[in-house]
């Protein structure tokens, strides 16, 4: 106990001589405090987050911070929530009571975000869900948390949705579809939600078959991938598995008509590609929270200073977590000014008024930011991205469709490749 | 002797638990000082079993998370107060582990160790992987929530403020100190002491090693598994990772073995020292150094085991209560002289 307080109050006068320093500056600074996962497993998804919102709030600042607060600053502040539901909650607390946030955002893993969130219902305070896709995160009846970003079943309806409207587009599309994903939380809910939606399309699933991750070889999967012959591949994998399956399956050389669609994790990591030929991603359909293409077709001068910005300390372009931070702290901003104050009351009724049809939020590809009575922006929506000619062009929906992409669909045989 | 050093010690420590919470009336200080407590009462039923017996589980998680499952589903299928469920949710750990223990006791060397893991981990990833058991809806890797009943609730386990969970947990670790302490002077807590000695005497002098360790564990099991119905309380969520996981595993078994194994105090030092280091850095440090709670955590570790084998304990118990000790060899034969 006596260590507690020694350690309480030493956090308090570190915060203090940290909050004192930049006293001099007129307006007070607005603190939105940030739950992601920096070390352990979500490390590299928490940090591209982390990098993204720094970008935007360095852009923000220097463009003259909060006008509605006389040009007060944004001043983020990160805590790390290690992936751990109690540490994240923890961590929650600690930012609503010692470094006084207004608002937070959090926290990618969806069994952190979802306790961390409770905490700050409880507490009054705003809460942005990043990353977290978890349904009943935006469906406990709470007034304070709201999420821009999908909903799991958003993910897997998507995933049919571009297949239906490839399918209208060209009269052809698969008639059965086959299920490969990782046997977690993400894979299983994932592969539930697209047998709910492929049952009520018509489509049949051919194969329904998780795996658990970590794998070192994939070829009996492979074997029965082949012997199902599914006309079109849903895949779930994080990024080691990603890269195993998408080896070996380039390796066997399996047909499958309609291509593999796979819902993001490895496919939207930079590494990914750098580790696959790219013969073995040609026409591979990705799913995720960004549209892929959009600093070849975006001419915003804040979208290309933020990805030069990004860039510069992250080695790769803005992906979709870095999105995510871009997106969110220029949602703090639109929501700061409405609200013309750092009380919560105030920024959380400004939240729940939100309705953004143009400008930085929406970096992510949305077309609008518009919240429901339970917080779940219902205008949310992932990007779906074709392979083609070594280019990851966006496909669905067609409103972020370029004029000049084509899909390839169905994509032809390895034999014609 | 050990009574007084650990009355000398735990009274005081005691007190300042309880004037705490009025005396920083700071929900976060609150919040944190529960965790320290919810550790120092895992890493104590740990103890319970491990620290006596000898045998180190790396397994108990699998426990809090049988109990914290049983106690949640209990609650949303059939209304049944997490406080009954809690109770009936450590049976059901303590039942689980009979049957590890029966396979793993009987043999030497580090088949409960490795058993204990296997198991725990097997557990975590059929739970992971199963969305409904005899239509039990697990969930899965989602996890587990807990409807809020709106509010303060005794029965629902429900409380708006952090104050009683804190309390709660603050008895219940009081609770397992004394079950400690009944143990060691009990009957159970001598055969272990002479199984964990020397197991082949032991089993001369006529003790069962595996009977009596398994009855250790069983109550271990319990009280572990009570902690996991709380932890699933407080949060209003379970997920087999984070409450099966190996991570709780070893946080209970490196708490304890830094605060001192076979003690009551021991387990609650450790939680003392560890929870807070972790909690300091990441306060202190934000995001800046990443991953430095993990390695101050490795770096303590190191140097309890170099430099206080036994717990950092063992110097508080030379500095706080060697005079009892030193007078006692010299006084005695003065006595039997003088007869």
């Amino acid at each position: 106990m006596i260590r507690q307080i020694v350690s309480g109050t030493l956090a308090l006068a570190v915060a203090s001589v940290f909050g004192l320093a930049p006293a001099w500056a007129e307006p007070q600074d607005v603190m939105v405090g940030f739950v992601l996962p920096l070390s352990g497993g979500s490390a590299t998804i928490g940090n591209q987050t982390r990098l993204g919102a720094q970008v935007a709030a360095e852009q923000i600042n220097a463009a003259g911070g909060i006008a509605s607060l006389g040009g007060a600053k944004l001043k983020l502040i990160f805590a790390d929530s290690q992936s751990k539901p109690d540490i994240g909650a923890s961590e929650t607390e600690r930012l609503i009571q010692r470094e006084n946030v207004s608002l937070l955002v959090g926290a990618y893993n969806s069994a952190v975000t979802f306790p961390a969130s409770e905490v700050a219902e409880r507490y009054k305070t705003p809460w942005i869900v990043t990353g977290a896709v978890k349904d009943e995160i935006t469906e406990r009846g709470f007034k304070y948390v709201f999420r821009p970003n999908n909903k799991a079943t958003y993910d897997a309806r998507e995933q049919l949705d571009a297949m239906d409207l490839l399918k209208k587009e060209t009269g052809k599309g698969p008639a059965s579809i086959g299920l490969f994903y990782e046997g977690t939380d993400w894979g299983r809910s994932h592969a539930a939600n697209i047998k709910k939606f492929a049952r009520e399309r018509g489509y049949a699933i051919s194969l329904d078959e998780s795996f658990p991750p970590n794998q070192v070889d994939f070829t009996a999967q492979l074997l029965k991938i082949r012997a199902s012959k599914p006309e079109a591949l849903i895949v779930v994998a994080y990024t080691p598995d990603h890269l195993l399956f998408t080896r070996q399956y380039f390796e066997n050389k399996i047909n499958i008509p309609f291509g593999i669609h796979s819902v993001g994790g490895g496919s939207e990591d930079p590494s990914f590609y750098k580790a696959v030929p790219q013969k073995a991603v040609d026409y591979l359909f990705v799913q995720e929270d960004w549209q892929i293409d959009r600093l070849k077709t975006d001419t915003d001068p804040r979208v290309l200073d933020a990805n030069t910005r990004f860039k510069a300390q992250a080695g790769y372009d803005i992906n979709s977590y870095g999105a995510q931070g871009i997106s969110n702290v220029y949602l703090i901003k639109d929501v700061l000014e409405r609200a013309a104050s750092t009380d919560r009351d105030k920024i959380r009724d400004a939240l729940a008024a939100t309705d953004i049809t143009s400008g930085m939020p929406l970096i992510v590809g949305y077309q609008r930011i518009k919240f429901d009575e339970q917080g779940q922006n219902t205008f949310g929506h992932g990007v779906i991205s074709e392979n083609i000619g070594g280019e990851r062009r966006t496909i669905w929906p067609s409103a972020n469709r370029a004029p000049d992409t084509k899909p390839v669909w169905p994509v032809p045989d390895w034999s014609a490749r | 002797m050990r009574v007084s050093f650990t009355l000398i010690l735990g009274l005081p420590l005691l007190v300042a638990a309880l004037i705490l919470p009025f005396v920083v009336a700071d929900n976060y200080v609150v919040h944190s000082a529960a965790m320290v407590l919810y550790f120092a009462y895992m890493a104590s039923s740990w103890n319970f079993v491990c620290g006596y017996v000898g045998q180190v589980s790396l397994g108990h998680a699998a426990f809090s998370g049988i109990a914290g499952y049983a106690s949640v589903l209990l609650f949303t299928g059939l209304g049944l107060s997490p406080w009954i469920g809690m109770i009936l949710g450590g049976i059901l750990a303590a039942a689980i582990s009979v049957p590890v223990g029966y396979a793993t006791f009987r043999l030497k060397g580090p088949y409960f160790t490795l058993t204990s893991i296997a198991f725990a981990e097997i557990l975590r990833i059929w739970l992971e992987n199963t969305d409904a058991f005899l239509g039990i809806p697990l969930k899965g890797a989602q996890g587990l929530t807990v409807p809020p009943v709106g509010g303060t609730s005794f029965v629902a386990f429900q409380f708006d403020g952090k104050l009683p969970y804190y309390f709660i947990i603050l008895a219940m670790l009081v609770g397992v100190m004394a079950a400690t302490r009944l143990m060691e002077r009990s009957r159970l807590g001598f055969y272990l002491k002479a199984i964990r000695g020397n197991r082949d005497g032991s089993e001369a002098l006529g003790i069962d090693p595996t009977r009596y360790c398994l009855t250790a564990l069983a109550l271990s099991a319990f009280l572990t598994g009570l902690g996991g119905a709380y932890y699933a309380q407080l949060f209003r969520y379970i997920n087999p990772e984070r409450n099966m996981g190996i991570d709780l595993s070893i946080d209970m078994a490196v708490m304890t073995i830094v605060g001192g194994q076979g003690t009551i105090l021991g387990p609650t030092l450790g939680a003392l020292v560890l929870h807070p280091v972790g909690e300091v850095v990441r306060a202190t440090l934000g995001g800046h150094v990443l991953g430095l709670h993990l390695i101050l955590y490795g770096v303590v570790l190191m140097l309890a085991v170099l430099y206080f084998p036994k717990g950092i304990i063992a110097p508080l118990q030379r500095w706080l209560a060697p005079a009892p000790k030193a007078p006692a060899p010299v006084v005695k034969p003065k006595e039997v002289e003088g007869r």
